[in-house]
């Protein structure tokens, strides 16, 4: 048995508790401290991580030698801060997405990362949903020859608060980017986008300059064409589908029953949606920590990596550039 | 929760079940592996290294009656489990144990006496229940949504057939194989009264050698008044195929053989997904839930489930269904007793 990699697990919101239960079942791996500024909430996930210790101090935490690693989990507008100053530490770093809402900040960020030489992994977690790594998989064999179409449906089941929503940076780049994320693993980078968005049904979106409804034109730089649709509201469910159209074939992830159950009745057929990303998702959560260790055993470097965390942002950037001022945008234009 | 709530787990058993049990046991709050048991001792040591449990024995006993030891969970072969039961019972320890007991009736019934006897809470690997098809399945049926159960429906067929050493040992394909069928019959339906069984060699002369058969439709007849059929099968080159259907007077529930990814592959005018291979992948999620389960069970002061009465009366009715084979005729389940 190789040494037990020592991790410091910081902020212990819904993922973070997540990731905490994921933590303490993966061998290799031994959570020394939970950090979280309410220290009362360390203690509560100190328990899932079976961590040794906790700590309200980020600095403390940072300073101690025998962490090799920290997981990122804290809200969005300390990322990068923590990022930078977990790399200049000699940590590795996993982060939950996004590093920040701008690329230039993003970009900083990344280069301390490089210049430090640490580990880095964006939080894109779908890459590790057995369908979407089975589609990548089949996609690298050859399976549909060349890549004409890409479709992505990303419906979230409701909208977030509105103190969520106002510093969320926007539906492109809070929501769509998961999808955009998609679109560069499957079929390659994004050359251009056009995108169209509008307000439906959320008060809170239309006061705050946002949209809760969108379509994405993506052309990739393989000639291949895209389109992403989403949606801040699904009534019946959390709905993430996407389809890769080739020359000799296509493939569809599917938003799966919940269950294998099916119920007939009078009114038809039911089958059971998710409800959203902690239970469609859940396997995918720990599996992106399983890759993040193992390659740091191996001395390899993760991926979803650094230039993943920025080039889906420019797309997501440049989705919002282009829904603002109603033209397509090439990604080119929109610089660090 | 304080740190002294934790409850102690001794492992015994350390193959490739034990390890699936032992890394769901490293996720679960509150859970400390103690020691894991293993008669190979290198095999015990790459369990405690899986988990962190401080210590790694070869004899189970010993792990057994460790002081912090609260909790045992028995993933050794069939043919040990009733005695380490019976261990586990006399020192107080809680019991989990993968499923059966014994093979016959006269030995299971005398350790579920002991475990009664001394009141230990007691939990058999009937996983299929915490799937979530399954358990979603029941709530629906629990809840009246189907009205008065008419028909149960199950297919239970496994990718590939065993070996003739296990397949001596296992007790037969009514008892290893479609014991967990007749289980989900009793948990969505009720206890069964009659059973007629069919079987038959069609896949591999092993199994007549073995004095078994690979192929086999079971009829059931509830105590309800419902009906049901089983078919069993030792092969499925397509991947493991387990579906069942319940059928009530104003609705059905179908529990499927669900895709293993969500991939859909469309290519010359068809298309493919990916299948299940074994009960590993297909109840991985199960497996994890039924310790879960357990545990708070214990930490409740509630009787864990499937418990010993579970285990007693699924173990009756298989060995209905075999004795029907043998015999060719229909049996009640009354007719298999001490």
């Amino acid at each position: 048995m190789k040494e037990q990699i020592a991790v410091a697990l910081i902020g212990t919101g819904r993922i973070g508790q997540e990731h905490a239960k994921s933590l303490a079942s993966i061998p290799w791996v031994r959570v020394e401290v939970v950090c979280d500024v309410r220290i009362e909430a360390a203690h509560a996930t100190q328990l899932l991580a079976r961590a040794a210790s906790v700590s309200d101090s980020v600095e403390a935490v940072l300073a101690r030698k025998d962490i090799q690693a920290v997981i990122v989990c804290t809200s969005t507008d300390t990322h990068a801060d923590l990022i930078e100053a977990s790399a200049r530490a000699g940590k590795a770093v996993f982060c939950e997405k996004p590093v920040s809402l701008t690329l230039d900040r993003t970009a900083k960020a990344l280069k301390v990362v490089e210049e430090a030489g640490v580990a880095f992994q964006i939080g894109f977690q779908r890459r590790f949903d057995a369908g979407y790594a089975e589609a990548k998989r089949r996609i690298e064999a050859g399976a549909i020859g060349r890549l004409d179409q890409f479709r992505a449906v990303g419906r979230d089941p409701g909208p977030p608060p509105k103190e969520y929503l106002a510093r969320s940076g926007g539906l492109f780049i809070d929501q769509a980017i998961h999808d955009f994320d998609l679109a560069r693993f499957l079929m390659g980078e994004v050359d251009e986008v056009q995108a169209w968005g509008t307000v439906r049904f959320s008060p809170d979106a239309a006061e705050l300059g946002d949209v809760d409804t969108a379509m994405t034109f993506l052309r990739f730089k393989n000639g291949a064409l895209g389109v992403v649709e989403n949606s801040r509201r699904a009534v019946f469910g959390y709905d993430i589908v996407t389809e890769v159209f080739g020359e000799k074939g296509k493939l569809i992830v599917h938003a799966e029953p919940k269950t294998p159950l099916r119920h007939y009745r009078d009114s038809g057929c039911e089958i059971d949606h998710f409800h959203f990303f902690m239970d469609r998702f859940g396997p995918a959560f720990r599996a992106e920590l399983e890759h993040f260790f193992a390659c740091f055993a191996e001395q390899k470097s993760p991926s979803p990596g650094p230039a993943d965390a920025l080039e889906s942002l420019r797309i997501a950037v440049a989705a919002t550039k282009s829904r603002k001022e109603r033209r397509p945008v090439k990604l080119a234009e929109v610089e660090n | 929760m304080q740190i002294n709530d934790l409850i102690g787990v001794a492992i015994l058993g350390a193959g490739r079940m034990g390890q699936t049990h032992l890394r769901n046991l490293s996720g679960l709050p509150g859970v400390k592996v103690v020691v894991v048991a293993e008669p190979k001792i290198a095999a015990a040591e790459q369990g405690q290294s899986l988990c962190g449990a401080e210590r790694a024995l070869a004899d189970p006993e010993e792990a057994i009656h460790l002081p912090r030891v609260d909790a045992v969970v028995i993933v050794t072969p069939t043919d040990t489990h009733a005695r380490l039961i019976e261990l586990a019972a006399s020192a107080g320890k809680a019991i989990f144990s993968e499923k059966p007991i014994a093979l016959d009736f006269e030995e299971t019934a005398r350790v579920v006496g002991i475990v009664k006897g001394k009141g230990v809470p007691l939990q058999l690997g009937f996983m299929r229940r915490f799937d979530p098809g399954y358990a979603a399945a029941k709530q629906k049926i629990d809840a009246g949504e189907l009205g008065r159960v008419e028909t149960f429906r199950a297919l239970g067929r496994d990718t590939y057939p065993p070996g003739l050493k296990f397949l001596k040992a296992s007790g037969g394909l009514f008892l290893d194989m479609a014991v967990h069928d007749f289980d989900l019959a009793r948990f969505l339906v009720g206890e069964v009264e009659e059973v007629q069984a069919w079987g038959t060699v069609l896949i591999d002369e092993r199994f007549s050698q073995a004095d078994d058969v690979d192929t086999a439709v079971t009829l059931l007849r509830f105590a309800n008044g419902a009906l049901g059929v089983i078919e069993t099968s030792r092969r499925s080159n397509w991947g493991y195929d387990i579906r069942t259907e319940v059928a009530g007077a104003t609705g059905k529930v179908i529990v499927e053989s669900p895709r293993k990814t969500p991939v859909l592959f469309a290519k010359n005018f068809g298309s493919s997904f990916d299948h299940f291979e074994n009960f590993p992948d297909r109840f991985e999620q199960a497996y994890r839930l039924e310790l879960e389960s357990f545990f708070q069970a214990l930490r409740k002061g509630e009787p864990p489930s499937p418990g010993p009465h579970d285990a007693l009366e699924t173990l009756r009715l298989a060995l209905a269904a075999k004795k029907s084979w043998r015999e060719g005729r229909s049996v009640k389940v009354s007719e298999i007793s001490l």
